[in-house]
């Protein structure tokens, strides 16, 4: 487990936009919570508007995962963002145009805490 | 006939031995020995001879070469103990480089991977992301294996 940990860390920190990519389709895909745990706080901890895209608009992954557990450390992760342009644009973008009800109603709750939190 | 006195007796031995020596002499003429007295037909040189003063540079000059056996001889168990120690430093140097020898060869040999330098943040931030992707691929299998 250390081994992917440094793998994806690794991936959060890549200087290729390709990362977040990679990031998507194994590391938000797998089937252990861990793995995608430590695959959403990498993609929030890259900060740029694809990687925030993935883990706020992607049902079933991120803030709308169906692990709580990753839920929770996804969510902690945002709030903790020290620049919160992106994550907001996203979040509204989210709210206006995305076609699944619950992903908008996810979002919807997660900018209201990030407005109460700023 | 005249009486033989003591003194008359002995100048006839005088007389006697005076011919028997002349006649010697007369034989060995070339002989440098003065009292012409032989022993067993061999001459004795004067040199046979020892004196009992020469007696005493002897024993000095015995004590000189019973340390001069010591000397030599513990000289000659110094050379024999510095070549067995010679010795076994060039075994020891000998041993010591086959070692380093067989050990350098081993590490020719082996693929020596560090796995925590290889897996460590900072040289995988360093490689494609392709790499990275299969590695991570791969690193969950082997975890679903388990």
């Amino acid at each position: 487990m250390k081994k992917i940990k440094n793998i994806i860390e690794a991936l959060s920190i890549h200087e290729d936009s390709e990362a977040v990519k990679i990031l998507d389709e194994i590391g938000t895909n797998c089937e252990m919570d861990d793995v995608r745990e430590l695959t959403a706080k990498a993609l929030v901890k890259r900060n740029s508007e694809e990687s925030l895209k993935v883990v706020v608009a992607n049902k079933g992954k991120g803030i709308n995962d169906l692990s709580p557990k990753v839920v929770m450390t996804t969510i902690n992760e945002l709030l903790a963002l020290e620049d919160k342009e992106n994550i907001l644009k996203i979040l509204d973008e989210t709210i206006e145009e995305n076609e699944e009800q619950d992903v908008k109603d996810t979002a919807s709750s997660i900018r209201a805490l990030m407005s109460f939190a700023s | 006939m005249q009486k033989i006195t003591p003194l008359r007796s002995s100048l006839e031995a005088f007389k006697k031995f005076k011919t028997n020596r002349e006649n010697n002499i007369n034989a060995n003429g070339h002989s440098t020995n003065p009292f012409g007295i032989t022993f067993k037909g061999t001459v004795l040189q004067m040199d046979v001879f020892e004196s009992a003063s020469s007696k005493a540079p002897n024993v000095v000059k015995q004590k000189m070469q019973d340390a001069g056996k010591l000397l030599a001889s513990a000289w000659t168990t110094v050379i024999n103990r510095f070549s067995s120690i010679k010795q076994n430093i060039a075994d020891f140097a000998k041993n010591v480089k086959t070692s380093t020898k067989e050990f350098i060869e081993m590490l020719n040999t082996t693929n020596v991977e560090f796995d925590f330098s290889k897996y460590s943040v900072s040289s995988l931030a360093k490689r494609p992301v392709s790499e990275l992707g299969e590695m991570l691929s791969k690193e969950i299998s082997s975890l679903r294996i388990k």
